[in-house]
């Protein structure tokens, strides 16, 4: 929650604001009168990617007028096929201060392109708000990160990561465990397998793998060290396409030749340079690149 | 923060209290909470739910000689939002008996499940007798709860003979069963304390430790807003076995750092400025309070008093601690430090001015024989380091030695009859002879502690580890270490405290037995282990410290 930085977009924003909600507190804490919480969203429209990882934050700004704390209920409802991590959002809002929230919004896999609605009413009674989203199909063809986006899966995930991390296109290890990354979460065990899938068969001919790779987090100290990256055949076996041992690099490239054609990749983790946790900050594959 | 603090659980303004309390065998009274105008807000009765609107279970604590108070929500589907409930106050009936099958009411009334509560119940039932077993259950249109047994304390006066309570802490969801739960629910006990960590703000993944109960999207990310840590207790207490211990006695329960998250002190946290980080203290403790058979108000914003203390007749007292909300920030930076200046600062504090104060001043006017404070942080001093020179853990009260040099002196010079010290968060069983100053062997023993192990955070663990051999090694005081799950038992009497170590050699499996790794006695009079017996070890009996989960200074950065 960065409420201070949100606090000067939305002394921006609200001179142009129309049909901010208002919501005099029915919630225990704030009397009656006293409690009084409106509602903004702030992210604008959405472009979100048809994948399970193509979602994007909805932001949403509670502001609490009043002298009295509240608790508050967003209820969030997406148009089809739009989904949302979650249906209801409760928060404390302290007096004469304000809380963002972000509520995940994406489109299942194969959606097609469009511009759909999310709902938002503050209170179960509250008036609406719509919150504009627009859904793209995943690219495919010549160029296109087959991975961005998943399918994708994991042996485990630590609690405090999400399985998307490795392919939601921040490649970042700035951004490690704050906005980005898959740290497994299963300590000192391997292997550790983290695997993308295509929904098809893909002709690919590179693949880019990132692992943990900053100043505070060097990957010769926190990145994987053997690892083998393979590639699903037709009878289900995994094929082994490159071997990586004594690893010490942020980024690693490997070109299957001749070209594969697969519906899954997946790298298999067998030691990281800390020895406890293996971390990708982010996996790419790609065909006619 | 200065807010004022409710001293002592029965002694509040009881114009303040959210329950009516009223007396006459049989009378039929009403437990509202305060008739606030909520025109929008209408209480309906509902006949018919989608399913069980008791799956969380019920739950009673806070015992008093007369009182005792009961605890359930209403969720008929509880990993849904608002556990499937509609946003209106629904009645909920409820009976306490003094025979398991109901023949004997002597206290029933109606409650309001609010949905500003998340449709939980908190009913303070009075006018029982002391000393007394009762049994209760809560009915709401046609269901009918399970039944749960509890217990109200002796009459302050009291000499009871005996008294027998378990201790808990630590029950990450993720990292493996209940087992220990199912195994304390068959004890016979009079009371169950819970030192923190209820909950865990991690998020859940599907393919964790629970590979059986897979669940929703929405509990793979940390928990930050109310309906998060809603959703996680909801998760949590789906579990028959912590519903089958809850069900089995009446709980004394107090926080550690995991119902907010991963050390934070007061409102300190690297994930957010105090100003951003009280709103994520503000829902959590609002959660811990909606699903926890508490007395108290209910938090408004991000303060709670939750310390608080229980007199069992003349035999024993409770001290029940909060070690978070008021404690000054880690000292250097938090983790493991050896030579850290700011861990002697004598301005810093763990317990908070008012609490300290309070606490000592309730040692000193204490008429109990045993005087324990159950809280949540290893007492004794814990030296990571068997070469020369000293490591401690920032989070631990050795991060905090004034602090815990006033408490300790504070016993001596008050002479506080036969001082116990109750602790969880590591995740390890140890038994330490807590000495005036641990860096000098010759020092007075003035207190025994009794660090209980976690019911399931960790994982299976073993029965001895590296961590274990070198907290053995460089310091003299700890007697023993267990690596394993488990929970505590301690069978009191004027003469002598009893305690068990009670362990189940794995978690991650179903179905794990329980058995007694070790037992100590403490005499009347005597403060240290005076007697100890042990059994073989049983599961993993060795694990080095790559395999093993270690101790939380070690675990690394903070999130």
């Amino acid at each position: 929650m960065s409420v201070r930085k949100i606090i000067a977009l939305l002394a921006v924003s609200l001179t142009a604001v129309a049909g901010v909600a208002l919501y005099v507190g029915t919630a225990s804490a704030a009397r009656q009168g006293r409690g009084s919480v409106t509602m903004t969203v702030q992210s604008g429209t959405l472009d979100v990617l048809a994948a399970p990882c193509g979602g994007r934050p909805l932001v949403v700004d509670l502001a609490n007028s009043g002298s009295q704390g509240a608790y508050v209920d967003v209820f969030i409802t997406p148009e089809r096929p739009l989904v949302t991590s979650h249906d209801v959002i409760s928060t404390y809002v302290p007096p004469n201060d304000n809380v963002v929230l972000r509520a995940q919004v994406s489109a299942p896999l194969g959606s097609a392109g469009g511009t759909h609605d999310v709902s938002l009413r503050l209170g179960p009674r509250g008036p609406r708000q719509e919150a504009a989203v627009t859904v793209t199909p995943k690219p495919s063809g010549p160029g296109a990160n087959l991975a961005l986006g998943g399918p994708v899966s994991a042996s485990s995930t630590h609690g405090n990561f999400h399985v998307c991390g490795g392919v939601d296109g921040n490649a970042n290890s700035d951004d490690w465990s704050t906005r980005t990354g898959w740290n497994d979460g299963t300590r000192a065990v391997f292997p550790d397998t983290y695997t993308v899938a295509f929904g098809g068969p893909q002709p690919i001919d590179r693949i880019v793998l990132y692992t943990l790779d900053s100043v505070r987090y060097p990957a010769a100290r926190n990145g994987l060290r053997d690892f083998d990256v393979q590639v699903l055949g037709n009878g289900g076996e995994w094929t082994t396409v490159s071997r990586v041992r004594g690893n010490t690099k942020g980024r690693l490239e490997f070109s299957p030749d001749p070209v594969v054609s697969t519906t899954s990749v997946r790298v298999v983790a067998l030691a990281s340079n800390s020895g406890d946790y293996s971390r990708i900050v982010e996996l790419e594959v790609y065909q006619d690149s | 923060m200065g807010r004022n603090v409710e001293i002592g659980p029965a002694l509040s303004d009881p114009g303040r209290r959210r329950f009516l309390g009223y007396s006459g065998i049989g009378a039929l009274a009403l437990a509202f909470g305060p008739l606030q105008a909520e025109p929008s807000t209408l209480t309906r009765e509902v006949s018919r739910f989608k399913d069980n609107p008791f799956s969380l279970g019920i739950a009673s604590g806070d015992p008093l000689p007369d009182s005792v108070v009961l605890w359930t929500r209403l969720a008929p589907e509880p990993l849904a939002s608002l556990g499937g409930m509609e946003p209106h106050r629904v009645p909920v009936g409820w009976q306490v008996a003094e025979d398991a099958r109901f023949r004997r009411v002597v206290r029933q009334g109606t409650a309001t499940a609010r949905p500003e509560y998340a449709h939980s119940v908190h009913v303070d039932v009075r006018g029982l007798r002391p000393g007394r077993e009762y049994f209760y259950r809560f009915k709401t249109g046609n269901e009918i709860s399970p039944t749960g047994r509890t217990k109200t304390a002796p009459a302050p006066w009291a000499t009871a003979s005996a008294f027998t309570f378990g201790m808990v802490s630590c029950q990450a969801w993720f990292d493996g069963y209940y087992t220990a739960y199912g195994h304390l629910a068959k004890e016979d006990l009079d009371l169950v304390v819970h030192l923190g960590d209820y909950l865990y703000e991690y998020g859940v993944q599907t393919n964790g430790g629970r590979p059986d109960t897979p669940v929703p999207g929405k509990f793979h990310t940390p928990t930050i807003h109310l309906s998060d840590y809603r959703d996680r207790y909801a998760l949590y207490k789906l579990d028959p076995e912590l519903q089958a211990a809850h069900a089995m006695a009446p709980w004394l329960v107090t926080w550690d750092d995991h119902e907010v998250v991963d050390n934070y002190a007061d409102l300190a946290h690297p994930s957010a400025p105090p100003e951003d980080f009280l709103v994520r203290r503000a829902n959590a403790y609002r959660a811990y309070w909606e699903h926890m058979p508490l007395r108290t108000l209910e938090p408004t914003g991000q303060n709670m008093s939750l310390y608080r203390r229980f007199t069992f007749g003349r035999l024993l007292e409770f001290s029940v601690l909060d070690t978070r909300q008021y404690r000054s920030d880690q000292a250097c930076g938090d983790g493991l430090k050896t030579d850290c200046e700011q861990r002697l600062d004598p301005s810093r504090t763990l317990l908070g001015d008012a609490q300290e104060a309070w606490l000592l001043g309730g040692l000193e006017r204490s008429q109990a024989k045993w005087n324990v404070l159950a809280q949540q942080m290893m007492l004794s001093q814990v030296d990571f380091n068997t070469n020369p020179g000293q490591a401690f853990g920032m989070d631990l009260w050795d991060g905090y030695k004034p602090s815990r040099d006033r408490l300790l002196n504070g016993i001596v010079e008050r002479k506080v009859s036969n001082p116990i010290v109750l602790s969880g968060d590591f995740h390890r069983s140890m038994a330490a002879n807590v000495k005036q100053d641990f860096d000098d062997p010759a020092s007075p023993t003035i207190a025994t502690e009794f660090l209980g192990s976690s019911v399931s955070s960790g994982m299976d663990g073993a029965d001895m580890d590296e961590f274990g051999s070198q907290f053995l090694a460089a310091n003299d005081h700890i007697r023993f270490y267990n690596g394993q799950r488990g929970y505590m038992t301690f069978n009191v009497t004027p003469d002598t405290w009893n305690a068990s170590y009670r362990v189940v050699p794995y978690v991650r499996e179903r179905g794990a037995p329980v058995f007694t790794r070790a037992s100590f006695a403490v005499e009347d009079g005597k403060p240290g282990l005076q007697a100890d017996s042990k059994s073989a070890a049983r599961g993993r009996k060795y694990l080095s410290a790559s395999e093993v989960e270690p101790p939380e200074p070690l675990k690394g950065n903070r999130k």
